[in-house]
C-alpha cells in the first residue's frame, strides 16, 4: 500500500489517455456504504458533522484504490428538511439516503421557463415542493440561512475529508466539479419521468427551447469562466447520467445532446476530462459516445457488457467497472477473484480501463467487504503492467 | 403580501448579510452552490 498520492493520479492519467501505467488503476466508488461500514448513521453525521470524516475514510483503511469516486455525502436529507421538503429522506436502515422525485412544473409553464428560468424555478415552481419557502420573507430567509449555515459546515468538513484521504491514505477524489445536463434538469426536478416522456411528444419544440433556457445554470454549475484558459487534467468533471437511458436515440440526438455538448466541450477545450456515469444501457448510444474526443471521457459502465463495451467505444473513451456488485455480494472470493483477473486481462492491455465496481456502494448489504477488500488489493497486486 | 420578497430576492440578501466574510468569488460559488442545492432538494 505504498503508492503515493502522485503515484496514483498519474496512473490514472496514464490509462485515460490510452498508454499504459505501471499498474492497472483502480477506483472505489463508495457512496453511503460508507456509513454503514463505520458503524454509523446520517443522524449522528447531522449531529456531529465531523463524523462524516471518520466515515468516509473508513473504507480506506483496508481496501486498497486509486482514486476515490466522491468524498463524503452531497444529497443529504438535511439540506432538503432545511428548506421544508420531502425529497430526500433517510431510510429505515439509518444510513441510507433516498431520494423521492417531486417534479411540481406544469407542461403549461413552459413558456414561463423558456423565459425567465431562475425566476420561474426559484419564485413559482420552488416554493411548491420546499414549504418553507412559501412563507413570509422571515421564513424563506431563515429556512435559507439555516442551509447556508449547514453547508458553511458541510463544505468545510468535505474539504478536510478530501485532505485526510490525500495525506493519510494517499487517495485522491476522482471527481472536481459536475457538468449536469440541461435535459436532467427538467427529468430530474421539474418535470420528472412521466412529464418528460410526454414533452418529448406534444412540447418537442419548447422543451428545446427550454433546455436552451436553463444552458446559463448548467454552464454557471460547471464552473468555467471565460477566463480560465487551461483546465487541470485531473481531477475530472463528472456527469451522472440520468435521463439517457430511457430514451431513444433521435430523442437523446435531439434533446439532451446539443446542450449537453456545449458543456462539456467548453472542458475539453482547455484541456480538462470528464467522468461519465453511464447509468443503465448505453448500447443505443455508442456512435455518440465514439464522437467525443478521442482520450477525453472515461465512462462508468453500469448495465452494459463492459467486455462488448471495450470492442465497440474502448479505443475512444476509457471504461471504468466491471467488477459485479452481485458476485461482490454473494460469490465465493475465489470466483470474484477470476472475474477480476478476467477483466484485467481482456481489458487493460494498451490502458483505458480501471478497475471498479458495476455500481456504486450505498447500502450495508451490496458487498460482502471480504470479498470487496480481497478483490481490490488482488488487481493492485495481478495488475502489473510489464 | 404583496410586500414579501421572492426567493431570488432573498437569495441575494442571504449572499449580502450572511457571506459578507467571504471574497465576491468565493461568495458567487458558494451560492451557485446553495442554488443547486435548493433545485435538487
Amino acid at each position: 500500500m505504498g503508492d503515493t498520492y502522485q503515484e496514483r493520479i498519474n496512473r490514472i492519467k496514464t490509462t485515460v489517455n490510452h498508454q499504459e501505467p505501471d499498474k492497472v488503476p483502480i477506483l472505489s466508488m463508495i457512496g453511503t456504504y460508507a456509513v454503514h461500514y463505520a458503524g454509523g448513521t446520517i443522524q449522528e453525521m447531522t449531529d456531529h458533522p465531523e463524523k462524516e470524516i471518520e466515515y468516509y475514510c473508513e473504507p480506506h483503511k483496508k481496501l486498497y484504490s486509486d482514486a476515490t469516486y466522491t468524498a463524503g455525502l452531497v444529497f443529504d436529507a438535511k439540506s432538503a428538511q432545511c428548506i421544508g421538503s420531502d425529497s430526500h429522506f433517510v431510510s429505515s436502515d439509518g444510513a441510507t439516503v433516498q431520494h423521492k422525485e417531486i417534479t411540481p412544473m406544469e407542461d403549461t409553464e413552459y413558456p414561463e421557463l423558456i423565459a425567465d428560468p431562475e425566476g420561474y424555478i426559484f419564485n413559482k415552481m420552488l416554493p411548491r415542493k420546499a414549504k418553507k419557502l412559501a412563507g413570509t420573507t422571515a421564513e424563506k430567509y431563515a429556512a435559507i440561512k439555516e442551509l447556508v449555515d449547514h453547508w458553511k459546515v458541510k463544505g468545510m468538513i468535505q474539504t478536510q475529508l478530501i485532505d485526510k484521504l490525500k495525506n493519510d491514505y494517499q487517495l485522491p477524489v476522482i471527481t472536481g466539479s459536475f457538468a449536469y445536463p440541461p435535459l436532467d434538469y427538467i427529468f430530474d426536478y421539474l418535470r420528472g419521468f412521466k412529464g418528460l416522456s410526454l414533452d418529448m411528444r406534444r412540447h418537442k419544440e419548447e422543451l428545446v427551447a427550454a433546455c436552451n433556457a436553463i444552458q446559463g445554470m448548467a454552464d454557471e454549475f460547471l464552473g468555467i469562466t471565460e477566463e480560465m484558459t487551461d483546465l487541470p487534467d485531473f481531477p475530472f468533471y463528472a456527469t451522472m447520467m440520468h435521463v439517457p437511458t430511457f430514451i431513444s436515440p433521435k430523442q437523446f440526438e435531439k434533446f439532451f445532446v446539443p446542450t449537453y455538448e456545449k458543456l462539456i466541450y467548453r472542458i475539453h477545450k482547455r484541456g480538462g476530462k470528464l467522468i461519465i456515469f453511464l447509468e443503465g444501457s448505453w448500447e443505443a448510444k455508442y456512435d455518440w459516445l465514439n464522437s467525443l474526443p478521442k482520450n477525453f471521457a472515461i465512462g462508468i459502465v453500469e448495465g452494459d457488457n463492459i467486455f462488448e463495451a471495450k470492442k465497440r467505444v474502448g479505443d475512444n473513451i476509457t471504461l471504468a467497472g466491471g467488477m459485479p456488485l452481485e458476485m461482490l455480494k454473494l460469490g465465493k472470493k475465489e470466483a470474484c477473484i477470476d472475474y477480476a483477473k478476467k477483466l484485467v486481462d481482456e481489458l487493460a492491455p494498451g490502458g483505458g480501463y480501471i478497475f471498479a465496481s458495476s455500481r456504486e456502494l450505498l447500502s450495508k448489504g451490496d458487498v460482502n467487504p471480504e470479498n470487496m477488500i480481497e478483490t481490490y488489493n488482488f488487481v493492485h497486486e495481478y495488475g502489473i503492467y510489464k | 403580501m404583496d410586500d414579501e420578497k421572492t426567493v431570488l430576492e432573498v437569495l441575494e440578501e442571504i449572499k449580502k448579510n450572511e457571506l459578507a466574510e467571504m471574497p465576491e468569488e468565493a461568495a458567487n460559488g458558494f451560492m451557485v452552490l446553495i442554488k443547486f442545492l435548493m433545485l435538487a432538494s
